[in-house]
């Protein structure tokens, strides 16, 4: 992410018309992308967790939601504060922007959902089905631009014939992308083996992992 | 994959599967709202309203964009390439305000028929491009009419 | 590169630097946050184990 970061902030020239403004897609793309990416994982970890009755699964999906929603809300703020400048107005309720909101409320019906019920088990298969009943919001995100008039405009990175983004600025936007999986990864695994540690607190291997690891 | 996990996920296939439909069809219904402009061609083809409030977008045509006598409204046609739109406006325009740029404006029509806005945005395409290009650039939107046959995407 | 002119982002310094502080900022709060609650839980667990094994030393003593 740091090299990503600098080739955005110093060596990518300025856009022709959005002048230095444009930077802000170095963390507004990413944050947008992950917060797709994320929902998208929380939907299959919780098929998964539904199908195979994984409880791992099922602890992927409810500890991605929060990250999950952290991005959305980011794509959001982000957005608004470029769009300002740019387009003349903070919000607007095009379908790309809706959608995203939409995502981002989710998000916290996923949350909420789990946190509803005092019986673990239940609470999960609950959240898993809200889950899996949104993934349908994803696509919809994505072909937004595509599918109807919107003032967000279309697709950079996927448009037909390649990339619209000359090579010195695709590419640190490229490395903040890959940043920040990376990073949704770590925080991911994290949050798990926190969360783990304390479903599984009476079994006996979490007994022998933190009395061999952690003893001082 | 045993049978009763072969069950669990065509329940869930099916879910999504009458999710994505429900959905599909909602969105169609709701077609005309979701729709965040109408163009000037589409204009032209349904007739418009004096009474109501519209947002209509369009590239900005070559050598309209105007002032009037009182120094503050401008006046400036929105075009697709197709059909054009006289927009009349009374305040600041944005920064990306130029020739060929597409501009999004909310605004009720006059008896003219000339769209007096209330609000103008400009709305950025998905390219990006380094200073050192931009006046080609800016120099091929601007006469991006000239090559056009039919209404133009934006 | 001059660091005024590289401050000043062309003019739009606010949003490009309101948009990343807030970024880097967020995800650094979710790092924090999250090894603090790593940290937190193995060190109770571990309390909670040797409380509980001296518990069980305890009362196999008294018998």
């Amino acid at each position: 992410m740091i090299s990503g970061a600098y080739l955005g902030l110093f060596q990518a020239p300025a856009d022709y018309q959005q002048g230095d403004s444009f930077r802000i897609i170095y963390v507004h793309v990413p944050a947008a992308w992950l917060s797709l990416m994320v929902y998208v994982i929380m939907a299959v970890a919780a098929a998964i967790g539904m199908i195979w009755r994984m409880k791992m699964a099922f602890v992927v999906a409810i500890c991605s939601a929060p990250l999950g929603a952290v991005f959305t809300a980011l794509a959001l703020i982000t957005g608004a504060i470029w769009g300002k400048p740019i387009w003349g107005t903070w919000w607007t309720w095009d379908a790309r922007l809706t959608s995203e909101l939409i995502l981002f409320f989710l998000y916290f019906g996923v949350m909420a959902t789990y946190h509803a019920f005092d019986d673990r088990k239940t609470a999960e298969k609950a959240m898993a089905m809200l889950c899996i009943v949104g993934v349908v919001i994803v696509p919809i995100i994505h072909y937004s631009v595509e599918w109807w008039s919107s003032l967000h405009q279309g697709a950079t990175i996927f448009a037909e014939g390649g990339p619209r983004m000359p090579a010195d600025m695709l590419t640190p936007l490229l490395l903040m992308i890959g940043g920040f999986m990376f990073f949704y990864g770590y925080a991911l695994f994290i949050t798990c083996q926190t969360m783990v540690l304390k479903n599984e607190r009476k079994s006996r291997w979490v007994r022998e992992v933190i009395s061999r690891n952690h003893s001082r | 994959m045993s049978p009763t996990q072969k069950k669990r996920l065509t329940v869930i296939a099916l879910v999504v599967l009458g999710m994505s439909v429900a959905t599909f069809l909602a969105l169609q219904a709701m077609q005309s709202s979701i729709e965040y402009f109408r163009t000037p061609t589409q204009l032209a083809s349904e007739g418009f309203d004096p009474l109501q409030t519209y947002r209509v977008a369009g590239l900005v045509r070559k050598g309209t964009v105007r002032k009037l006598e009182d120094g503050v409204t401008q006046r400036f046609d929105i075009t697709d390439c197709e059909n054009d739109v006289t927009v009349q406006y009374t305040g600041i325009l944005p920064d990306l305000f130029r020739e060929g740029q597409a501009i999004v404006t909310v605004g009720k029509f006059n008896a003219e028929p000339a769209f007096i806005a209330s609000q103008v945005l400009a709305k950025h395409d998905e390219n990006y491009v380094p200073n050192e290009a931009a006046d080609a650039v800016m120099l091929a939107q601007a006469n991006k009419c000239d090559d056009a046959d039919g209404p133009v995407k934006y | 590169m001059n660091w005024s002119e590289f401050f000043h982002m062309g003019g739009y310094a606010f949003h490009v630097w309101t948009s990343w502080a807030l970024s880097m900022l967020s995800l650094l709060v979710i790092l924090i946050v999250a090894k603090r609650s790593n940290a937190k839980i193995k060190s109770e667990l571990l309390r909670q184990y040797k409380r509980e094994d001296r518990q069980a030393q305890q009362s196999s003593a008294v018998d």
